[in-house]
């Protein structure tokens, strides 16, 4: 499963968006994502996904596709000891 | 605008461990049937508490759930029954309608899992702030309601629904507003807040025989007191701008303080706070046939206001009824005043005295007064009411109800 499925899941999963509803290249703010609702997203993706996605994030992404790109680009969170 | 408007209460809407619908809630007191259960929280002994047992989060959608928590869900759901009950749907200016909210300790669930994950490695979620705020039911209130005028939030712990009570007549009768949504919340039920309160060794364990008793205001044996959660919320209006024939009518009010002690009650303030109601209302103690006391079942607090009682009422303290509703819903912190008040209200309207449940005898020291104990008793001539709140740092409150 690719990265943006993942990520159209966990959205719908979580927030109770309709997966049709999601245009990977508008705006968050287009299926009704606010700022807050982004920051709560990134914090479940550090566990889905196990990166950790930095905190300028929230402001630099603007896309479900930049978003799923972002992450791919990311290593792996060590394990804790 | 006449400076003595008088003040209806056009709704009133409950989330409460009786149940979320206000006729519901007054059978289930009537029928003797308590809301007070074990409680199981990790590291902490088990506890008496009367938890609220609907799925509140129903009143949003998991979308709008983000940045909420419990006690936000639980003011907003009594809030719209508040509102429907008033027969209002939108108003004809959000401006000029206020939120009057009272809570002890807001999101307290929030902060404690947050600090919780923080504490043990783990990371502090990033909604913490806006959903554990004390202020933060108030927010999601304005905004699911669109309340647009004053949107205050009162802490002053278990008096604060009753301050934000008094203080929304107030704003009324000011001519500030002309709708005030006001009541109060509390959802204490986490871990973290539960073992504070054990720790402050006033919490009634669970009775062995039968837990929901084992809250018993006045009681030779109580024990402590219980905890609650819940919302409760009322539709204020001014005499003229009502559509119908109000609930009952807030005849007056008095915030005070002991200034004394932390925690520790006093009769020199209760008593200056009940005469100070009844001078507001324009009524003698022999007018007012019920009280719907604090009666917490704690060792210290229940003699105190039976004294301060005895002290107004005087020769007339013997025809006073006096009952305890914790009893049955538990104490449900900044909430409590609220949820009390409503029931204060049942009573003049049905003109029947809610019970004290589970005592079985007073002890002296609370004596002198008409307790009203395992049976609903029979009021044709009760007219008015007061509903006391008395907390925690010493902030007292008197609310005065009269029938319609």
């Amino acid at each position: 499963m690719t990265t943006l499925a993942r990520l159209t899941d966990l959205i719908h999963d979580k927030f109770g968006v309709e997966r049709d509803t999601i245009d990977p290249d508008a705006p968050f703010a287009s299926y009704n994502l606010d700022s807050l609702t982004v920051a709560e997203l990134m914090f479940e993706i550090d566990d889905a996904f196990h990166v950790t996605v930095p905190d300028s994030a929230a402001t630099t992404v603007t896309t479900l596709r930049e978003l799923a790109a972002l992450i791919d680009s990311l290593p792996p969170t060590p394990k804790k000891a | 605008m006449a400076a003595a408007a008088r003040i209806g209460i056009a709704g009133i809407g409950l989330t409460s461990p009786l149940g979320d619908d206000l006729e519901g809630n007054w059978q289930r007191l009537l029928a003797g049937q308590g809301a007070v259960t074990r409680m199981s929280f990790d590291g902490v002994a088990d506890i008496a508490a009367a938890p609220v047992t609907t799925d509140v989060s129903q009143v949003l959608t998991r979308l709008q759930q983000v940045g909420t928590e419990r006690v936000s869900q639980m003011a907003l759901g009594a809030v719209r029954k508040a509102i429907a009950d008033a027969g209002m749907a939108a108003w004809a200016d959000p401006e000029r309608v206020g939120l009057y909210l009272g809570t002890g300790m807001g999101g307290a669930a929030t902060m404690d899992a947050g600090f919780a994950a923080l504490y043990t490695g783990g990371r502090i979620p990033p909604l913490t702030v806006p959903a554990g705020m004390v202020n933060g039911a108030s927010a999601v209130v304005a905004i699911h309601a669109d309340i647009r005028g004053p949107v205050l939030t009162y802490a002053s712990a278990c008096a604060s629904s009753s301050v934000a009570i008094a203080e929304a007549a107030h704003a009324l009768a000011r001519g500030e507003i002309d709708v005030a949504v006001c009541g109060g919340v509390e959802a204490p039920l986490a871990r973290g807040t539960v073992a504070a309160w054990q720790a402050l060794r006033t919490l009634a364990p669970p009775d062995a025989a039968d837990v929901s008793r084992s809250c018993r205001p006045f009681a030779a044996d109580r024990a402590g007191l219980v905890l609650g959660e819940g919302a409760a919320f009322f539709v204020l209006r001014r005499e003229d701008d009502l559509a119908a024939a109000p609930r009952a009518w807030l005849a007056g009010s008095a915030v005070r303080c002991d200034a004394l002690h932390l925690t520790n009650p006093q009769v020199r303030g209760q008593v200056s706070t009940l005469r100070a109601a009844l001078r507001a209302s324009g009524l003698a103690p022999a007018d007012v046939g019920y009280c719907n006391a604090h009666g917490t079942a704690t060792v210290a607090g229940d003699p105190v206001e039976c004294e301060a009682l005895r002290e107004v009422w005087g020769e007339h303290a013997t025809a006073l009824h006096v009952s305890s509703t914790k009893a049955a819903h538990g104490h449900l912190l900044g909430a409590g005043g609220a949820l009390e008040a409503a029931l204060t209200v049942m009573a003049l309207r049905a003109r029947v005295v809610p019970p004290t449940l589970g005592v079985a005898a007073v002890d002296p020291r609370c004596a002198g007064l008409s307790h009203v104990l395992g049976e609903a008793r029979h009021a044709p001539d009760l007219r008015h009411a007061v509903s006391n709140s008395f907390a925690f740092g010493g902030t007292n409150v008197a609310l005065v109800f009269s029938g319609v």
